[in-house]
């Protein structure tokens, strides 16, 4: 027997998160079904809203509900700083180490030829845009230390070379291949602190 | 293959993010071939694979196979070499990766070839080492098309056999190259051709020395600008009708080319 089209349609939706398979996305599906009407109101609605009101602030990239975002708009932090991150959790972790007050940039993603992801599919006309036009003393490459992740921060200090601003990578501490994301605090802060031109 | 654990030397060919922090990896091994397993926990930091399973990095790689299931389970790794002057240049770690997806699309998991382990990490260090990476690009494909046995006709016909290169006025005609025709098809041949890639005799001398040529002096062979251009053309349109799509990293080559940054 097949389940009702509306529960399939749900299940499908869970499935195309990022590692839920078939059965986790049928077990997700009928706990929304067995829970009350409150819960899966706020859960749709939640959904909706993050859409609706949640974009990409025009400076930095970041994820935000307002533009600029709340760093960017932040008169105590410098702006002249940018940390140059491959995405969102990255800057997430970076942040939880609060010693950096500096500015982001988000790529939303690295160069990966084993994926197809080429130059114009990362934000990466957006930080040459923002280096182009004053202001920015210092760019901080804080991808990962895996091959994708190296590789791009080394393609960006060849684009941003000619603009005469330093260039640092955030280095000592981080074992080669790791992943900004899943780094302790501690390890980050070392990072940041032993950061080094190149 | 049969239950137990294994150990063997093997290249990264691919590796993808798989649910909370683990990664699922395609290896090409010494021993058996094609692989594909899960490495449990990889994704973060101060566990035993941080940095060594990244694309185009040969381990010596311990895992455990339970007889029924496609994915073995990644128990270890040691890094044998990670080729590190390739990954830190766009250039030369998309180059390196184009060797990994075409392994990869060339052979399938359970395929024996002893040979393709070799060939992989022998490129993988001649790139490393600074040679041209667009020339190992070529020998490369002609090498891995000569071991899965779907090496094409360079310099006699892929229709009668007859050989190509032996009038010796070689400036003064063209070579037909027809993929769906498994290679180089001679003037008395012709008919019904459709669609070719023309390369001069050069190209055509030169791709069939490099499919001979002894593996660890191919770095001698110095191709000039013709011979890339040409051999690019002739073994990309033989390859996309073998694979029967265009390449991930051949896209991305066209990308990084095709960009205003
Ligand atoms: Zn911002
Ligand atoms: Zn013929």
């Amino acid at each position: 027997m097949q389940y009702a089209e509306p529960i399939n349609r749900l299940i499908k939706s869970f499935a195309k998160l990022p590692g839920i398979g078939e059965k986790t996305a049928t077990r997700l599906a009928l706990f929304v079904l067995n829970t009350n009407r409150e819960y899966a109101e706020e859960f749709a609605s939640s959904l909706k809203a993050v859409k609706d009101s949640v974009g990409l602030c025009s400076r930095c990239m970041t994820f935000s509900d307002v533009d600029p975002c709340v760093i960017c708009a932040d008169a105590g932090r410098d702006k002249s700083q940018v940390c140059v991150v491959s995405d969102y959790k990255d800057m997430m972790a970076i942040e939880a180490f609060a010693g950096y007050r500096g500015a982001y940039h988000i790529l939303h993603g690295n160069l990966a030829p084993l994926k197809g992801v080429g130059p114009d599919e990362i934000k990466l006309k957006e930080l040459v845009e923002r280096v182009a036009s004053n202001g920015v003393n210092e760019v901080i490459l804080a991808t990962g230390f895996d091959a994708e992740g190296d590789a791009t921060a080394t393609y960006i200090a060849g684009i941003i070379k000619p603009y005469n601003v330093t260039i640092t990578r955030i280095a000592s501490g981080v074992p080669v291949g790791s992943f900004i994301e899943y780094m302790d605090p501690s390890t980050l802060g070392r990072a940041m602190e032993g950061r080094r031109t190149i | 293959m049969k239950r137990g654990a294994y150990s063997t030397h093997a290249v990264v060919l691919n590796s993808v993010d798989y649910a909370e922090s683990d990664r699922i990896l395609t290896f090409f091994t010494r021993e058996h071939g094609k692989l594909s397993g899960i490495a449990k926990g990889a994704r973060r930091s101060k566990k035993r694979f941080v940095g060594k399973l990244d694309p185009a990095s040969a381990l010596k790689l311990n895992f455990f196979h339970n007889g029924a299931q496609d994915l073995v389970r990644i128990d270890g790794a040691d890094l044998i070499n990670g080729f590190s002057d390739v990954k830190s240049d766009i250039h030369r770690y998309s180059a390196a990766c184009y060797l990994l997806e075409l392994t990869s699309e060339m052979t399938r998991e359970g395929q024996d070839l002893p040979a393709v382990y070799g060939l992989l990490s022998g490129f993988l260090s001649l790139m490393n080492a600074g040679a041209s990476s667009e020339a190992l690009m070529r020998f490369f494909e002609i090498r891995l098309l000569d071991q899965v046995g779907l090496l094409p006709r360079f310099d006699s016909c892929a229709s009668c056999g007859k050989g190509l290169l032996e009038s010796g006025a070689e400036a003064a005609f063209r070579i037909r190259f027809d993929s769906t025709r498994g290679g180089a098809i001679c003037h008395g041949c012709t008919r019904g051709l459709s669609t070719h890639v023309s390369i001069c005799p050069g190209t055509a001398r030169f791709m069939a020395a490099a499919s001979r040529y002894d593996e660890d002096k191919l770095d001698r062979l110095k191709p000039g600008p013709l011979f890339l251009e040409e051999s690019e053309r002739a073994l990309d349109d033989f390859i996309t009708h073998q694979i029967g799509k265009q390449m991930k990293t051949k896209r991305f080559f066209i990308k990084l080319k095709g960009t205003l940054l």
